[in-house]
């Protein structure tokens, strides 16, 4: 058997049997449609690649994102803006009886700017406010002195239009009440003491009135 | 100068085939065509199918060839690849039946004289005319040199079962080949008498 075997393989296997003539060009026809199909899954695959490093890439912005920023709610705004004044105006009321509020002491101090039309909307839209409100209001005429702080909010940044307070004829009584509801770009604001959460103390401030008193103003938690 | 003129080395056709150049893809075909393709029809049996393995064959050894890493020959690899694809298509085309039958040791003996007669072409195609399974088994043993274990993985089989199959292949091809051998001096001597 073993000398039957070698003997095959000796006659077989280094035999060679020419292929038919042309072949070659087969082959080479054949090698062309493979390498183009292997061209267009390699770009494929880098298609892929990218469009996955693309979505990799908005996944980590959105995640960024999300982990920086501060999704707060309005109130909590709110109170960040209210901590961190730029203007503080502080008015002094010695004697309730004087004939005349000291406004110049305004006008000394800080002038409030007005400058966008929206802006003197808005005025007009608190002052009316303020006039509904005024029978709800309480005047402590006993009231020895006045001391409060008042804070104004953010400089205005527009600057197309200038509107002095002072020279008006709008008695503002009041300029912002602690709200979650008052826009954070008001250009009013006057913070009431931490101590009474319930009602907010404004200062209200009358040009041209000669009985000026000292002046605790309570005004309910309406805005 | 065309790189058909100079003569390259294996290893220079091995880089060119890396680089896909069609010159020395051509010229490993040139070399190795007619082994290959005698491969081929040892395993298919006929022409059509010897053809589609060869195409296949290389095709597969141009787009592999950069995983040939210097390990043995290159004649070796390409000559495994040629197998493996012989293999695959036999697999796809004809069920690759393989008959459990009772073990053909029988007493073997043959006229070494005689077969000496034959061609290489005759021998071939005695292979060729084994069913399947048989020439399938005989070729991997008896040419290629595989152990029956590893014929066994490859196709599947048991050891005992390509054992069997290859001593009825043995068997089977001594008596085509003895008939063929008569038949070649019947015909060399009916010549002879008639050349008288």
């Amino acid at each position: 058997m073993e000398k039957f075997d070698s003997y095959i393989k000796s006659k077989v296997e280094q035999m060679e049997i020419e292929p038919p003539a042309g072949f070659w060009h087969q082959i080479s026809e054949e090698l062309n449609t493979t390498e183009a199909s292997i061209d267009k899954t390699v770009t494929k695959k880098k298609f892929s690649y990218t469009l996955f490093l693309k979505i990799a890439a908005v996944f980590i912005g959105v995640f960024y994102l999300g982990n920086n920023l501060n999704f707060s709610k309005p109130g909590e705004n709110q109170t960040s803006i209210s901590e961190e004044p730029k203007i503080q105006v502080a008015v002094e009321v010695s004697n309730i009886h004087e004939a005349s509020y000291p406004v110049t002491n305004l006008n000394s101090r800080e002038k409030v700017k007005i400058n966008s039309l929206n802006q003197k909307a808005q005025l007009k839209a608190i002052e009316s406010e303020i006039r509904n409100t005024e029978t709800e209001i309480e005047l402590n005429t006993n009231a020895a002195s006045i001391s409060e702080e008042t804070f104004a909010s953010e400089e205005v940044k527009n600057e197309d239009k200038e509107f002095d307070l002072t020279e008006t004829n709008i008695p503002v009584y009041a300029l912002k009440i602690l709200n979650k509801n008052v826009p954070e770009n008001d250009e009013f604001s006057i913070i009431a003491p931490k101590t009474k959460e319930t009602q907010k103390k404004v200062i209200v401030i009358e040009k041209g009135i000669s009985k000026q008193p000292s002046i605790d103003v309570r005004i309910p938690y309406r805005f | 100068m065309s790189a058909n003129s100079i003569t390259y080395t294996d290893q220079q056709i091995i880089q060119g085939c890396m680089n896909a150049d069609r010159r020395f893809q051509e010229l490993l075909y040139k070399k190795f065509s007619a082994k290959m393709y005698a491969v081929c029809l040892r395993y298919a049996g006929e022409v059509n199918s010897a053809q589609d393995i060869l195409q296949d064959g290389f095709v597969k050894v141009f787009t592999n060839i950069e995983k040939f890493r210097g390990e043995g020959s290159f004649e070796g690899w390409v000559r495994r690849i040629f197998v493996n694809t012989s293999l695959e298509f036999i697999r796809k085309k004809s069920n690759l039946y393989v008959a459990q039958e009772p073990d053909a040791n029988k007493i073997f003996d043959f006229d070494e004289n005689g077969l000496q007669k034959l061609m290489k072409e005759d021998i071939v195609e005695m292979i060729q005319s084994l069913s399947t399974g048989y020439r399938t088994i005989f070729n991997l043993y008896v040419v290629e040199g595989f152990s029956h274990k590893e014929i066994g993985e490859m196709l599947h089989i048991s050891e005992g079962t390509s054992k069997s199959q290859l001593a009825r292949a043995r068997y089977i091809l001594k008596e085509r080949l003895e008939t063929k051998m008569k038949y070649t001096s019947n015909n060399n001597y009916n010549s002879s008498e008639l050349n008288k």
